[in-house]
Parts: structure tokens; sequence; C-alpha cells
């Protein structure tokens, strides 16, 4: 008998072992499509319904998946690059080189990761933008946003970190400037002269490098870092924002949806009828609580199984990004210069691009443009939810009319401001060129950068007067500002070549 | 809306695998040393004669080939296309399967020099256009070199310059003929008038280019090596950058500029000697002396091979021994060839030690008037050869550095100044670390001195070693000693001159000192201060403790509670 068990256990063996896997049918019915999720502790992160509404291509442009999506394949491709890479100064550089070389599939790994690091930044930049756009950081979601600015700290910090691995001429420079950054306090504590008690700058960057050059220390800091803290925190962080969307009740959408809006999307005929008659439904009791019980004000109108729908978008956005990483890598390479050489310094030496920005502003001033802008940029930025809390319907780009007319305006503002300010400097020289001896403090307040600052908040505050609304001078600031760091970063990318010079294209820079 | 989203992930899907796939075919199958290494397989195929040869060929197998030096920093995988470089049946075959021309791989093993010691090139990649590093995108610091130009790399290994390396060596001439020397500094010789040239050879790429006006005609001059054509343009048109040089437009003969450019390749600030190649000569480095231009390529034989011996006998020997000079450690070797039998002098110094252990009776006489026995040299059986020979015939015996004769052992200790022995004292102890960061002479070596407190004993006594060796000997034996466990500690961290005479300065002092002070030993002493130190340490307590109650907090409580007890009759 228990031979014949043990043939007809055998052969349903698929069959058995799939149930012991999922516990419940197949995704069929809408009430095993929402098991599916709930019971699935990765999937269970989103809501088992999704509104329409949130498939609309035009309105997320999936920007968040495709962050998401990259910062999946940085981690494979990362723990792949672990296997040969060395953090030792005497043979980092040589490991790289032989992932390069000789590496099985090491070339493309590690372009990969290059490319989809690039892919990442920017992707996160555009998906801050369009929840502001959207007003997708207002009421229950300002928590939310927060977490995003740390995660875009993150983001920052983890490219950064990993900048310096290779140990080649480009990481070497590029992290010299982005550590003198951190040092940047120092100026004005050398003007209050108090840098002999009182060093935050030093401190910071004796505490990003270990020392006071880069060398060992800095590498296997920046190692540390990169490998281990930053990647942790960042997805502990990426989870509590995916938990938060669901959470908050998904992504924002308005109170009104117009049919037209909804059109091509699919629906779920079952669920408009569900609550049609007792809309005011309220719950059971999960367990004996004091209060009310939770009440729901709406059925699940428009609303769609997360499984498949939602799904098959999240996979095609992933693979999206995967094919996109990939031609990327097999056509470019990421760069790999010269070893480090702390004799021989690269001329011009910049910064990671998506810090050249800043380090045009440091170029200006240190102290402004290495501490005192971005702090304000990230305090702003993180204040947002918080400073404008007005009642409004979400979900649209730009809000409305009036918000689409002061985008506009502000972007072709900040646009002439910002070109007229580099046109001005480059020409013209600034403070220092025309009163030699005039007191650095002075520079330090007044420089393009502030003054860059000082116009975009003019700007926004004429439009909170003009228009009596805090979100009107949010999108006109805001707008500003990502105009300016876009311009900013560009210039310097292109324009600045030896000694920080002006210069038409990087061909016409001089030699020696 | 799905169907969208379904049909971008079948085309992302296929996408990706076309490019893995791709990928995967460009890096495993279509790798141009593969072809190359298919090529010279057929090649041995057709050549097969014999049955053993076929079989041969036909187990050649097709991988990566690579010399690994980890010593010199290299990973050379050049072979892996030139993959014929040691068959001398490829001599007439086209590159990259072609052999190596002329005979310089029977002197240069490539298995231990590799390819880039010489040929520069970037040792790790395996596709030409990054191993040959040219072009002014390539982001490589040494470029092949092509001939006369690989003549600069010579002197990684041969500080002077073997003879064979003419325009070399012709470079080096000019330089100080053509008054170079008087405005541009080489390591501390030289004018300060132009930019010193020590680390010219390893001009940072794409901080040293020729202007753009004259870039593209240079790299295509020196096959796109970036460092010789900057190298060209700064000797040739000295006002091209920068323009307001006070150089002087030099008259040179196309021939003198090749000379010198591979002269001012060769100048390097990092070249640290590679364990390769003549060491004595090596040590004989010196920039500042002008070698003769009329140096022929030496044919003689014995000459050559007398001289071998005579490097052997300078580097192993000369510490100990003197050819005529008398005895010193170890017997005077003039005649040593008629005195003892050939076969003994071998093995006597092929392992010294073992002649002592079968108590051979020639030995055991040796050891009983020289108290020292000889240490093992490790010398091969040729090089004991080569010594042998040149031990019977030693016509240039007085070039064997024997200044100080014995005679006259203090004649020199004056120069031996007291800075040199501050110095000495500083490196014998560790206080002052050795420049190529060799261990301290303390960690295993003593000397009774007062200034130097408790050594080593893991090895020599040192206290009376300069009497017996006197100062060539002693500095020959720090710049290169005979004996293993030293030889092994300042093999890769070579003793410096400087360091070698400094240290010798003060051995001698020490050996002077040791008739004026009697011995005194530092045992008593910390005996004595050891004891002080515990009384005070112990008063210390004592006093931390004086102000202390004696007795347990609640004595009082407990006192009363008796007295109590006591006068109420309970217990």
């Amino acid at each position: 008998m228990s031979f014949r068990d043990f043939l007809h256990n055998l052969a349903s063996l698929p069959k058995t072992f799939r149930d012991s896997f999922v516990r419940h049918g197949r995704p069929t019915t809408d009430r095993t499509r929402s098991q599916m999720v709930m019971s699935n502790v990765f999937l269970h992160i989103h809501s088992t319904r999704i509104h329409r509404y949130t498939l609309r291509k035009t309105f997320t442009f999936g920007l968040g998946i495709i962050a998401a999506a990259s910062f999946f394949i940085l981690l494979v491709t990362g723990v792949l690059l672990m296997i040969y890479y060395k953090p030792s100064v005497a043979l980092a550089y040589d490991s790289i080189k032989d992932i390069q070389f000789i590496a099985p599939g090491g070339r493309l790994i590690r372009n990969i990761h290059r490319w989809a690091t690039n892919v990442m930044i920017v992707s996160v930049l555009f998906h801050m933008a369009r929840v502001f756009y959207t007003a997708a950081y207002k009421e229950t979601r300002s928590f939310n946003w927060l977490i995003g600015i740390v995660l875009f700290v993150l983001t920052l910090g983890l490219s950064f970190t990993g900048y310096l691995l290779p140990w080649d001429q480009l990481a070497y420079w590029a992290i010299t400037i982005g550590s003198n950054i951190a040092a940047s306090p120092r100026e004005l504590t050398d003007l209050l002269g108090i840098t002999p008690y009182f060093d935050p700058g030093g401190l910071m960057k004796t505490l990003i490098l270990g020392s006071e050059e880069i060398g060992q220390e800095a590498l296997i800091r920046f190692f540390w870092l990169h490998c281990m803290v930053l990647p942790l925190a960042l997805v502990l962080f990426l989870s509590a924002h995916f938990w938060r969307v669901r959470k908050d009740g998904g992504l924002s959408r308005p109170d009104n949806i117009s049919p037209e809006e909804l059109e091509g999307i699919e629906q779920d005929e079952d669920a408009n009828s569900a609550f049609d008659k007792a809309p005011q439904k309220t719950y059971g009791l999960m367990c004996l609580v004091r209060g009310t019980s939770p009440a729901v004000g709406r059925g699940p109108q428009d609303t769609v199984p997360s499984w498949p729908t939602l799904f098959v978008a999240e996979t095609a956005l992933f693979m999206l990004t995967l094919a996109i990483v990939c031609i990327l890598a097999y056509f470019f390479n990421a760069p790999l210069k010269e070893i480090a050489n702390a004799a021989v310094p690269e001329n011009p030496a910049k910064a990671p691009w998506y810090f050249l920005g800043l380090q045009e502003l440091v170029s200006y001033s240190a102290f402004m443009g290495g501490v005192g802008i971005p702090s304000i940029t990230l305090l702003g930025l993180a204040l947002i939810p918080y400073l404008d809390r007005e009642k409004q319907s979400l979900g649209h780009w730009f809000d409305n009319s009036q918000g689409r007319y002061v985008a506009t305006a502000s972007l072709v503002y900040a646009t002439c401001v910002t070109v007229a300010m580099l046109v001005f400097t480059v020409k013209f020289g600034w403070l220092r060129n025309w009163f030699p001896h005039i007191s650095q403090l002075v520079i330090l307040l007044i420089n393009p950068g502030t003054v860059l600052v000082a116009l975009f908040a003019f700007w926004s505050l004429r439009y909170m007067i003009k228009f009596d609304s805090t979100r009107i001078a949010a999108i006109g600031l805001f707008t500003c500002f990502i105009v300016s760091f876009v311009i900013l970063t560009y210039f310097a990318t292109i324009h600045r070549g030896p000694n920080w010079g002006f210069y038409w294209m990087p061909s016409q820079w001089p030699v020696h | 809306m799905s169907k969208f989203f379904k049909i971008l992930i079948i085309v992302c899907a296929a996408v990706t695998t076309l490019v893995l796939t791709w990928e995967a075919w460009r890096e495993n199958l279509s790798m141009d040393w593969r072809k190359y290494q298919n090529k010279y397989k057929n090649e041995l195929i057709g050549m097969a004669q014999t049955e053993q040869q076929r079989k041969f060929a036909d187990d050649y197998e097709i991988k990566l080939r690579q010399i690994v030096l980890p010593k010199l920093d290299r990973a050379d995988r050049c072979i892996s296309c030139h993959v014929g470089i040691e068959d001398s049946r490829m001599n007439n075959h086209a590159n990259p399967i072609k052999a190596h021309p002329g005979n310089y791989l029977e002197t240069h093993d490539i298995n231990l020099v590799g390819c880039t010691s010489c040929h520069d090139g970037q040792g790790r990649a395996i596709i030409a256009v990054a191993a040959h590093g040219r072009g002014e995108d390539q982001y490589w610091e040494t470029p092949l070199l092509k001939s006369p130009f690989i003549q600069s790399n010579c002197v990684r290994c041969h500080s002077n310059g073997p003879s064979q390396a003419q325009a070399y060596n012709h470079g080096k001439t000019l330089f100080q003929q053509k008054g170079c020397v008087g405005c541009h500094k080489i390591s501390e010789a030289g004018g300060v008038i132009g930019p010193a040239l020590s680390d010219i050879g390893r001009a940072s790429f794409h901080a040293k280019m020729p202007i753009a006006a004259n870039r593209e005609r240079l790299l295509n001059q020196f096959d796109g090596n970036v460092n010789l054509a900057y190298l060209f343009e700064a000797v040739s048109e000295p006002k091209a950058q920068p323009k307001d040089s006070t150089m002087p437009t030099m008259e040179f003969s196309e021939e003198e500029l090749t000379a010198i450019l591979v002269y001012l390749k060769s100048l390097s600030t990092q070249r640290s000697m590679m364990e390769i190649g003549d060491r004595p000569q090596a040590l004989a480095a010196n920039l500042n002396s002008p070698p003769t231009t009329d140096s022929k390529i030496r044919t003689n034989p014995t000459s050559a091979l007398s001289s071998r011996g005579q490097q052997i006998f300078t580097k192993a020997c000369v510490a100990c021994h003197t050819i005529g000079s008398g005895d010193r450690v170890g017997p005077d070797l003039k005649g040593v060839t008629s005195r003892r039998d050939k076969t003994w002098l071998k093995s006597f110094i092929q392992a010294p030690n073992k002649k002592i252990e079968n108590k051979d009776p020639i030995t055991m006489e040796l050891l009983a008037k020289y108290k020292t026995p000889m240490p093992g040299l490790g010398l091969t059986p040729e090089d004991i050869d080569e010594v042998i020979r040149y031990l019977k015939n030693p016509q240039s015996a007085q070039l064997i550095p024997s200044e100080t004769s014995p005679a006259s052992p203090d004649n020199k200790s004056s120069a031996a100044n007291r800075i040199d022995i501050k110095k000495g004292l500083a490196l014998f102890q560790g206080s002052q670390r050795l420049l190529n960061e060799g261990p301290a002479c303390i960690t295993c070596h003593d000397v009774r001195n007062k200034a130097v407190f408790a050594g080593g004993r893991l090895a020599k006594e040192l206290t009376q070693s300069f009497f017996r060796l006197r100062e060539a000997g002693m500095t020959a034996i720090l710049k290169d000693p005979p004996f293993p466990l030293m030889r092994a500690a300042y093999q890769n961290n070579v003793i410096t001159a400087d360091e070698a005479t400094a240290l010798t300065a003060f051995l001698e002092q020490v050996t002077k000192e040791q008739g004026d002070h009697t011995q005194s030993d530092s045992a008593p002493k910390i005996l004595f201060s050891g004891l002080v130190g515990l009384a005070l340490l112990f008063g210390l307590y004592y006093a931390a403790g004086l102000g202390r109650k004696r007795e347990t907090v609640n004595k009082s409580i407990y006192d009363r509670q008796i007295k109590s007890t006591n006068r109420k009759g309970i217990l």
C-alpha cells in the first residue's frame, strides 16, 4: 500500500508543491487575485486593488518604478562586481582592469552598473518633480515625501561613494572636489577667524576621508558605505516608502475623475456594482477596540485588482529599464582613466555630473555653494508639505491652467535669469575682479549663487501675493530651482575647462 | 492597455536577451586572441613531422595565456595574441604570431621578465587597441614602445644602460655634451633654469601632450605614443609650449634627436630596480657620469665570463675575503685555487655547513683559525665555477674595493663624522626608518654601547664587527647581505648607500668606544628602577587610602547591638 502511496505522491508532486507554495487557487477570480497579493510577503507591499487612474501612463510615467528597478539592477550587478573588486589602493585599479578585460561578463556588468546609476539618479529626480507637480505630497502623504527626500540623498550618497572605488584619475579628483565641498564651511570659519577652534568643514572632510588626504582609509570607508551602510539604509527607507504608498490609499488622484481620463484602461465591472446599494457600509470588527469602527466613504468603484494589471505594468517597466541599460552598457564603456596619482592633478577636476551644478556655485563661494545653498534647498524641499497645506484637487499635472501658466512663466524666467547671470559672470567677472580688496564676507553673501536664490525667492513671493496661494508660490520656486539646477549642471559639464575657465567646447581646452 | 505592457515586456526581454547573447559571443568566441591562437595551432599542425609533434599540435589548447609577476606588479597577457613569441620556427610569420626577433629572450627569460618590463603597453588588456595603448583616448600612461625607444626601458634593470643600448648611451652623452644639463636638473645634478627632468620619462598622459597644431602629425610619427610625441615637440620645438620658453632651438640631427628622446624617456624617479638584472651594476649606478660612447659590445668570451665571476665575488665574497690584501674575516683568497683542490673548493662553497657537520679536517682547521664559520651563499654550481675561474686568474683584482687595508684601520675614522654616527645610531635603533623600509638592525643585532639599549639576540653581536670587517666589508654586507636571513630581510628593501655609510660609521664608533668603556650591563639598572617604581606605586596606593575609614560603616551599630544583647543576657 505504502508503495502505491509513494508513487501517487510522486506523480502529484508538482501539484502538491504548488499548493504548499501558494496555498490558494490560481488567480482567476478576484478573491484569489487578492489572496495572491495579500499572502505574499513581497507583493503585499502593494494594495490588492488599485484605482484605474493610477495606471494612466502620462500620470506617473512609471518614474518611481524605473528608479526602483534600476536600484534592483544595481544591487544585483553590484553584488557580482564585489566578487572581483579588491578595496585596496594597491589592487583596486588592477582589479577593475581585470573586471573590464577578463572577468566573465565583467565588462557588461560594470557598464550596466554605471548606466543604471545614471538612470536611477535621473529617474529619482524626475519622480520627485512628478510628485511635486501633481501635488501628491499633500495631506496624508506628507511624511512619505520626507522619506522620499531621504531616499534622494541616499541615492546621491551611494553614487558618490561608488565613484571613488575604481581608483583612477577621474575617481580620485572627483572625490577630491567632493570632499573639498564638504570642507567648504572653512570659508566662513576662516572669515570669522575661528577655524583653529571650531572647524566643522575640516571635521566633515576628515570624517568622510578618514584622513587628510584620499588614501587607503578613504577607499575602505567609501567601500564600506557603498556596499554596506547606504544600500541597507536605502532598502529600509524604500520599503517604508512603498508601504506608505499603500497605507496612504495608493497614488494620489483627483476627487472627480472624468470618464475621458480613464479611457483605454481596463475596468472591473463588478467593482462598480459592489457597494451601489449601501456605500456607507461599515466593516466588521477585527478585534475589540474603543471608538467607531472604520467606515468607508466610497466603494471600490473604478478599481481593478493589482494582479495582474499593475504587476504586468511594473514588470514591463522593469524590463524596459533593463533593456535600456543593457543596450547602453553594450555600446558605451564606463569611463576608466589612468590609475589615481596624487601628484598629477586633473585639470579641470570635475565632480560627478550631478554635483557639477554645485561645483559651479562653489566656484563663486565655497561656503554658499557647498553648504549654504544645498542646505537651504534640501530644507525647503523637506518643508514643502508642511508649509503648503492648501486644500486642492490632487493628481493633475500642474493642478490647473493657472498652475500651468505659473510653471511655464517660471521656466522662462529661471532660464533667462540663470543664463544671464552665467553670461554676466563669465563676461564681467564678479566683485573680486572689480574691487580686489573687498572682504570675502561680502562675496560670501553676494555672489551669483545667492543672487539667483534671492531672485527666485522674490519671484515666488510675488506669485504668493498675486495669486494668494502658497501652492502657486511653491510651483514657481520649485520650477526655478529645477531649471537652474539643469542649466548649471549643463554649463559646468560642457563649458567649464581647465582652471574652471569658460570654453565653448572641450576640444578648445588648452594643453600643458 | 495591458496588451501594450505585455508587448513591451516581450520586446524588452528579446532586446535584453539579444544584448546578453551578443556580449557572450563577443567575449567568448569573437576575441582576436582566439583567432591568432587557432592560426598558430594550424601552423603547428602543418609543421608537425613526427607523430609526437602531431599529437602536441592537436592537443594545443586555445586559452587565455598570461605571465603573472607579482613582484614586478605585472600580469602580461600579451602572449595570448603573440602566441608564437618563443617559437623560433615562427620567425618568418607576420605579427602577432611572429617569434621574438633577435636572441633577446635567451638572456631575458620571458617568464621572469614579462613583456611590458621592456615594451611597455597595457599588459592586462586582451584587446589590441587597449593593450598597445596608443592614441589620445586610451588613457594609458605607457603606450607600446618601438625600437629604438624600447632602449629607454633597459635602465629599469641595467641601471647604467647596457652597452648594446646604443641610442640610450648616445642620448645620455648628448645630454651632457649639448649642455642640456646646464639648465635641466636630473636627480641632484644640473642647472635650475629649465624644469627638472628627473621624472620626465613618466610624464603623465594628457597633462603633457603636443599642442593642437602638432598633435595629429606627431601622434602619427610616433605610432600614437602621446608621451614620445610630447617629448619630441619639447626638444625639437621648444617654443611650441609654453610660448614664453627661453630654451633655444637646438640643432640636432635626426639620429641625435632620437637618441635624446630615448634618454629622456628613460628618466624616472620611480626607478626601483627590478630584481632581474645585474645588481652590482645597478648599485654602481651613477647618472652623472657620462658613459664612453665608443663602447663596443664585448665579444671576448673569457673576459665576459671572468667578469661574471668577478661580479659574483663582489657581491657574495668581498665582505669577508680579499684577494691579495690580507686576511679579513675569512682568509685571503690569493692563490687559493692552487692551495686547495678544485672539487673540495667547489663543495665547500656550495655547502660550508655540511663540511662542518662532517668534521672535514681542512674546514675544522680554518674554523679554529678564523672563528667565524662561512655561511652558505646559495650560489648555483655554475656561479661557483665562475667564481673559481675568477679566483684562478684575478687579473682585475685591484678593482675589488679594498681601500682600507687592515694595516691602517683608523685612517678613515676621522671622515666618519658626528652626523653620520648619529644617523647610524638612529637607523640602528630604528628611531629613524630605513628609506626602503627594511627592518631596523636592533631587531636582530645587539651592540655593547651605552647609547643602545638591549638589542635583539637573533643574529650576531656587532660590537667588534668593524674591527673584523672594516669599512669595505661592512658596506658590502649592508648593501648586499650574504647571510640568508639578512638577505631575505633586505632583499626588497635595500639599504641605501647613505644609510650604509652612516651605519658603518656608527659601528666603527661602537668598536672604538668599546676600548674606552668597560662593559656596562643594563640589568642592575632595570632591577633598581623597577624596585624604586614599585615602592613609589605602593606608596601612592597607601597615600590614596590615608583618609579612608578603617572600619565597616555599620560597625558602631553592630557594636551597639552586641552591647545591648550582652547586657540583656540573651547570649
